[in-house]
């Protein structure tokens, strides 16, 4: 669907609501701009940190461990 | 003008927040982290924390060097993220002494800046009255 949006004296915009949806994007994120055929090309990313959620999901501890008091199991003398 | 609120992220969020081992306080990790990508709060950290994730992650997960470098990158890629360097002793030892908490959690909670939030699920830090914490859900 074809929108007309105003880019203000500060060359901000705003995407429409019905725009994010169709592209997911449901929080403020960085995005990468450039030019295409002199058209504005935006595409949002991913940020890094999030790109490690979960990222050791599934490994299980060597040991019963209970996370929410982590510092029972840290043995200070091994730093 | 909008104050943003500051946040000291504690070692078992940053271990749930990579390993995942519950679905629900996974999801609440992630919920902050996208917040404070969006501009929300400002994270901070400690390098006892960096050093605790090594710890955890090295002696308890069996996770490499690499693995666990990824995880450190991963962490100072946080927007805005300030490491706090700094503890204070002497009030660490007052609260180990007088209020029973183990010693590293009183220099946690020692490094604390001004009207900064510890996120954190250790029930402990509720003893201190000095410190505000609150569990990750709670944001």
């Amino acid at each position: 669907m074809l929108q007309l949006i105003t880019i203000t004296p500060n060359w901000q915009f705003y995407i429409p609501g019905n725009i994010r949806k169709q592209i997911k994007l449901n929080r403020p994120t960085k995005a990468k701009i450039s030019v295409k055929n002199k058209k504005i090309v935006i595409e949002p990313i991913k940020s890094k940190i999030l790109t490690g959620a979960g990222m050791f999901a599934g490994s299980k501890p060597n040991r019963k461990i209970d996370v929410d008091n982590i510092r029972d199991f840290i043995d200070y003398s091994q730093w | 003008m909008v104050k943003i609120k500051k946040v000291f992220i504690d070692t078992n969020f940053w271990i749930r927040y990579f390993t995942k081992d519950n679905e629900i306080q996974y999801k609440a990790t992630v919920d902050l982290v996208e917040k404070i990508e969006s501009g929300k709060f400002r994270p901070f950290i400690s390098a006892i924390v960096f050093l605790e994730i090594n710890f955890v992650l090295s002696q308890l997960y069996d996770k490499n060097l690499k693995q666990i470098n990824k995880c450190f990158d991963l962490i100072m890629s946080l927007r805005n993220l300030v490491i706090v360097n700094k503890t204070d002793f002497e009030k660490a030892l007052k609260w180990h002494r007088n209020l029973k908490i183990k010693l590293p959690d009183c220099l946690i909670a020692s490094c604390l800046p001004d009207n900064c939030v510890l996120v954190s699920w250790d029930k402990d830090f509720n003893k201190i009255k000095e410190i505000d914490s609150k569990k990750p859900s709670e944001f």
